[in-house]
């Protein structure tokens, strides 16, 4: 029978906390960097030239139908060869995120733009909104309203695969207690500690999510 | 005097279909125009042509004089963009059949958006000329109320309220009660007969005949991307001159026939 000694998570919780950290903020830059071009993105593929929109879906097809595991390995070993530009380890996994992720945002923002009747857009045309206004105050924030739930999974698969930093070396969750497991031999303490603890991190947003979506819905 | 609205030689086709052929009328400020026609004969197209939502058409529309997103100019179509196709744009008000409110704004917003985002208003200022224009249309008492919870006829007025704070010098209409409710209609025909009264000028795409002659300077009747016939509504609705302008009359009698007589 295992001995179980979970006072070890106590005594490790240092790791745990700066972990948790680590992940938070390579996940908030992740996710911020992410939204912000998937919506340049999918307004490309929406509204601009043809050879534009082209590229733009060609971006979003290459990022889906590549693992993001080996996106962060190029973009940490091979972008600073071809680019002379240098970068840490947490900027490299951030930015894997930030692109990979912006693929899918691209496309959620998408259906939500093509979501909204074009009667909408008529509106405010004829008001004398330009195309910026339009979209700011009459397209965005309603196509926003019905993505919420995708959008907010979305976010939370980001927090998840953020864990995959780890083998270039960040210290997030996952890779700080792998290396705590290394020196304590103590596996099943502490990778239960650390499912909980990415529990307790993602749980929230979903439920916050949903009970923004239950306060939008009664309007 | 210069017309409030001028339309030469308009055409406009999607791909192979050729939906205006040829159009020209003017329109006199103040004047009321009526339009009838059967479905599909080029009535939406033609007022979206005007309001510059359709933008590949050919011929000329001017706005009390100043061409609309394009003028010609020896024998080539020049395009107006921009701030200069606002500014002319923004003469023209329009309420659409399915009254296109924002559905995350209140029916004080809705009106107050363009107000303080196009013209920049002040909040103040701009809530004092929604309210105002609310109160006109007769649904001021709604004014936080959010398009989905109005009654179809009400979300039209607020529709009305927003084009009319803009101050349009002409104001089109598409239809603008034929997905309300038959009870719903009279209180929207009222709206746009007091405006008539006040003098705007108005382009009205219609079924509803009563409306046509009481209130219309003029009918046009369309069919098949053309003006088939126009007249005074005396004369068109009653006397129709062109063979299919009399069956398309007497179809739409018959649709409309047994049903309560409108009184806007
Ligand atoms: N955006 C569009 N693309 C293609 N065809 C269109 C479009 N808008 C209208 N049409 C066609 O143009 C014709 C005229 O339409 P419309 O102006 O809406 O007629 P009406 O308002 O008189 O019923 C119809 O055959 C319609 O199918
Ligand atoms: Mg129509």
């Amino acid at each position: 029978m295992y001995n179980w000694n979970f006072g070890i998570v106590w005594d490790y919780r240092a790791v745990y906390i700066n972990g948790a950290e680590t992940a938070l903020s390579l996940s908030a830059i992740g996710a911020v960097f992410a939204i912000l071009i998937g919506l340049i993105v999918a307004l490309t593929r929406q509204s601009a030239p043809k050879p534009f929109a082209i590229l733009a879906s060609i971006y979003v097809e290459f990022l889906r139908n590549t693992p993001l595991l080996v996106q962060i390995f190029w973009i940490f070993y091979c972008l600073p060869v071809l680019t002379g530009a240098s970068f840490t380890a947490f900027w490299a996994a951030a930015i894997s995120l930030a692109v990979h992720f912006s693929a899918y945002f691209a496309e959620i923002i998408r259906s939500g733009i093509a979501s909204i009747d074009k009667g909408q857009t008529d509106a405010a045309r004829i008001l004398g909104f330009t195309y910026a206004q339009t979209m700011l105050r009459i397209i965005l924030p309603q196509a926003f309203r019905r993505v919420l739930p995708p959008l907010v999974n979305m976010i939370a698969d980001l927090v998840k695969l953020s864990s995959l930093a780890s083998v270039i070396g960040v210290y997030e969750l996952m890779h700080s207690v792998n290396n705590t497991i290394m020196n304590t031999f103590r596996p099943l303490e502490l990778y239960t500690a650390l499912a909980i603890v990415y529990f307790i991190i993602i749980y929230p947003v979903a439920f916050i999510a949903r009970r923004v979506e239950l306060k939008l819905a009664k309007r | 005097m210069t017309p409030a609205l001028s339309i030469q030689h308009l055409e406009l086709s999607f791909g192979d279909l050729d939906v205006l052929k040829g159009v020209s009328f003017n329109v006199t400020p103040g004047e009321v125009l009526c339009v009838i026609g059967p479905s599909g004969s080029g009535k939406s197209t033609l007022l979206r042509c005007i309001a510059f939502l359709e933008t590949g058409f050919r011929g000329t529309i001017q706005v009390e004089g100043e061409a609309l997103g394009q003028f010609e100019k020896n024998g080539k179509q020049v395009p107006v963009r921009g701030a200069a196709l606002r500014k002319v744009q923004g003469k023209i008000g329009m309420v659409f059949q399915n009254f296109n409110l924002w559905p995350h704004m209140s029916a004080l917003e809705n009106v107050m958006a363009p107000l303080t985002i196009v013209k920049g208003m002040s909040k103040s200022e701009a809530k004092k000329l929604a309210m105002e224009n609310l109160h006109k249309v007769g649904v001021a008492e709604k004014a936080d109320t959010y398009p989905p919870r109005l009654s179809g006829g009400q979300q039209q007025r607020v529709g009305i309220a927003r084009a009319l704070a803009m101050q349009p010098r002409v104001m089109l209409f598409d239809e603008a009660t034929s997905s309300l409710d038959p009870e719903l209609v009279n209180e929207v025909l009222g709206v746009m007969r007091k405006l008539a009264e006040e003098g705007m000028t108005m382009i009205v795409v219609t079924h509803e005949m009563d409306f046509a002659k009481k209130v219309a300077d003029r009918v046009i009747f369309m069919d098949g991307g053309v003006i088939a016939e126009q007249g005074p509504p005396k004369q068109v609705l009653e006397t129709p001159r062109e063979a299919r302008t009399r069956a398309f009359l007497s179809l739409i009698d018959h649709e409309i026939g047994g049903d309560e007589p409108i009184n806007p």
